[in-house]
């Protein structure tokens, strides 16, 4: 019986994240081709998550807020203040440690005020957050002024510049220990199924016992933590605070989230898809790059891809609800 | 004895009663007016040379913010409207630039615009992508677009036939552009009061599935809004580049969230369905008074971004705190001196 039932089974479905697995190896084939092999270079290959650890990082988190039906565009501005108390911190106290305990602070302060008006009043979290981006990129304007601070010690750019056996940089095992911490939470742990549970139905959740305000807290506020570790990342490789550094990054680590499967409307949440599609995006940048297009092209691919995936996410979608009233 | 009970209530009550008379616009109108008197009198404000740019900063902001409202009744969004003015901005500017006047550039301006959120209401509603990934993913799409324009999305050393209509105005202050949004925002609100599409508009962001029931098609009503937001965003962009003798096309990335902060501010409901245009109309010029009154009263331009976050945050939370309860509280107060002569009659 167990034998026939599987035999029934098609042997291969189509799943979203077979796509983007598809879809990141097409492409590095793809510029493979274009920029003669320099790509395949382990060096190469592994120094592509360089440019998107940051968005990676705060990726992961937004998957988590995204999953409720939320929404934080406030994480580029929080980073950017982040960087910019850093810097500041670190310029008139020569002291890293304190530096970065401040930077981590502001991050906690800035997720903490975000999280109480989103699980306290009634305000819908795209306004909030759109108040808050105004607020936190305005703060760390009136802090910086002109100033760019860019003096750091010696050892801090170790996380952008070192690498393990000098092929995969440390940037990238941070990225993939967070990635499997947040999966772990994310697939394992009650909190990933509380989360889709608010974003499915929030009333439901409620009814069934989930802390609907506790959790949303927690999420915002961890967003706002996972971008202070962002900034710290940035600056390591780009030793210059100020801040409008972030002020496209919001909108890039969005769109990873959503290239990843997760759904929009709350409900439907895919770290692993997020993980990828950060990839997708290195290997796009670093591609881009390589062939010698730079700028605002790979904005202008990425757009297309985004349109192109959620097209596709829309068909399949359909095309399980045939499946489903047949 | 019901009708009686509340006659009799009504007596007493005759004298003014803020509490009967407050609504949100009210209050948002107030509060503007306080921001516009203290900046109105702190500054050197009244000189016509700041009231004429004050009112040209209102007079796009109005256009593309009626054309938001519009769109976030319904519960969607778009957050590419920012880029999508730059576009309709460079188009006309280079239609300008030829030589063309302006019967020719200005419908260039809106025909641009029809086609770019076009583009987004068939996304949206043919393929059901939620609105505001559809609009972000737009705006990476224009973005990409800015440098594939001849000479880097930028238009100089634009000539008269260009800039007269940012630059005329009557009575020595007042911007024609002024006058145009004007006559924009009277006409819709005629239209918000009287025609009967308003109405499938609340329908839709009210409650979708019961304007199916009611015999609404949403896509169709928010595919029509998006061209008409197209239209509104071409006008506006005209508005907004005419003052100025160089149109730089990526110089409005980012203005849909002044926007959707007017809007915002002025009460309408990001959910859908809550919402007027007269609140929207003096969120604009709330939102217009802070950024000009940072300028007058000596801040730097840095402290703009803050104030405006924390003016959004405040006046959220303002709608949000039950104004019924607090009319309440208020008639408690107001009619203390009646309980007790209740109290003393029974």
């Amino acid at each position: 019986m167990e034998h026939k039932k599987a035999a029934k089974k098609p042997k291969f479905t189509i799943t979203y994240i077979g796509i983007l697995i598809a879809l990141l190896v097409g492409l590095i084939a793809l510029f493979a081709v274009l920029a003669e092999g320099t790509i395949l270079k382990p060096s190469v290959l592994f120094g592509l998550t360089e440019n998107v650890t940051e968005v990676g990082l705060m990726a992961l988190a937004l998957t988590f807020v995204i999953t409720t039906g939320g929404i934080d565009l406030s994480v580029g501005s929080t980073m950017a203040l982040s960087a910019v108390m850093l810097g500041m911190t670190y310029e008139t106290t020569n002291n890293i440690a304190l530096a970065i305990f401040v930077s981590f602070l502001t991050g906690l302060a800035c997720g903490v005020l975000n999280g109480v008006i989103i699980a306290k009043t009634k305000i819908a979290p795209l306004v909030t957050t759109l108040a808050t981006m105004s607020l936190y990129y305005g703060i760390a304007r009136i802090i910086s002024g002109t100033n760019i601070f860019s003096t750091y010690p010696e050892g801090f750019t170790f996380l952008a510049e070192k690498k393990l056996f000098n092929i995969v940089p440390y940037q990238f095992i941070l990225f993939v220990v967070f990635y499997i911490i947040f999966a772990l939470f994310f697939y394992r742990a009650n909190i990933g199924r509380y989360l889709r549970a608010i974003g499915y139905n929030e009333k439901a959740a409620k009814f069934m016992g989930v802390g609907v305000g506790t959790n949303k807290f927690f999420i915002y506020t961890l967003t706002g933590l996972m971008c202070s570790l962002a900034s710290i990342i940035y600056l390591s490789r780009l030793p210059a605070a100020k801040p409008d550094i972030g002020l496209n990054l919001n909108l890039e680590a969005i769109t990873a989230v959503v290239l990843g499967g997760t759904n929009i409307m709350g409900g439907v949440g895919s770290v692993s898809g997020t993980f990828i599609a950060v990839l997708i995006l290195g290997v796009l940048r670093k591609g881009l790059q390589l062939i010698g297009l730079g700028g605002n092209i790979y904005n202008f691919i990425l757009g297309i891809l985004l349109v192109i995936c959620l097209i596709g996410f829309s068909y399949l979608d359909y095309v399980k609800k045939k499946r489903l009233r047949n | 004895m019901m009708a009686k009970s509340s006659k009799i209530q009504g007596e007493a009550n005759n004298r003014f009663n803020p509490a009967k008379i407050l609504n949100k616009e009210m209050v948002l109108g107030i509060i503007t007016l306080i921001a516009f008197v203290v900046l109105y009198s702190l500054t050197n404000f009244k000189t016509e040379a700041g009231l004429t740019t004050f009112l040209k900063d209102v007079s796009y902001l109005l256009t593309a913010s009626i054309a938001l409202t519009l769109i976030i009744l319904t519960g969607n969004i778009d957050i590419s409207a920012g880029t999508m003015m730059g576009l309709c901005g460079y188009a006309a500017a280079y239609v300008a630039k030829l030589g063309y006047e302006f019967y020719v550039y200005i419908p260039v301006a809106i025909v641009v615009g029809v086609l770019l959120a076009g583009i987004n209401g068939i996304i949206i509603t043919r393929f059901k992508v939620p609105s505001i990934v559809a609009t972000l993913a737009m705006i990476n799409v224009h973005l990409g677009l800015f440098i594939l324009l001849p000479s880097g999305g930028w238009v100089e050393n634009l000539k008269s036939n260009f800039t007269f209509l940012g630059t005329t105005t009557i009575l020595g202050f007042i911007p024609i552009i002024f006058i145009i949004s004007l006559v924009i925002l009277a006409f819709f609100l005629v239209f918000m009061k009287y025609s009967r599409f308003s109405k499938k508009i609340y329908a839709v962001g009210g409650n979708n599935h019961a304007a199916v029931l009611a015999g609404i098609n949403p896509d169709r009503v928010v595919m029509q809004l998006f061209l008409l937001e197209g239209v509104l965003i071409g006008i506006s962009s005209i508005l907004f580049y005419t003052p100025k003798t160089i149109v730089q096309a990526n110089s409005t990335y980012g203005m849909e969230m002044l926007f959707i902060t007017a809007t915002v501010v002025g009460g309408t409901s990001i959910m859908g369905g809550k919402g007027k245009l007269v609140g929207t109309a003096i969120g604009v010029v709330l939102v217009s008074i802070i950024n000009r009154a940072m300028i007058f009263l000596g801040f730097q331009d840095y402290y703009s971004n803050a104030v405006q976050g924390v003016v959004i945050l405040i006046v959220v939370l303002l709608a949000v705190i039950d104004l019924k309860k607090l009319k309440q509280y208020l008639r408690r107060i107001l009619s203390n001196n009646q309980q007790t002569v209740r109290r003393e009659n029974s």
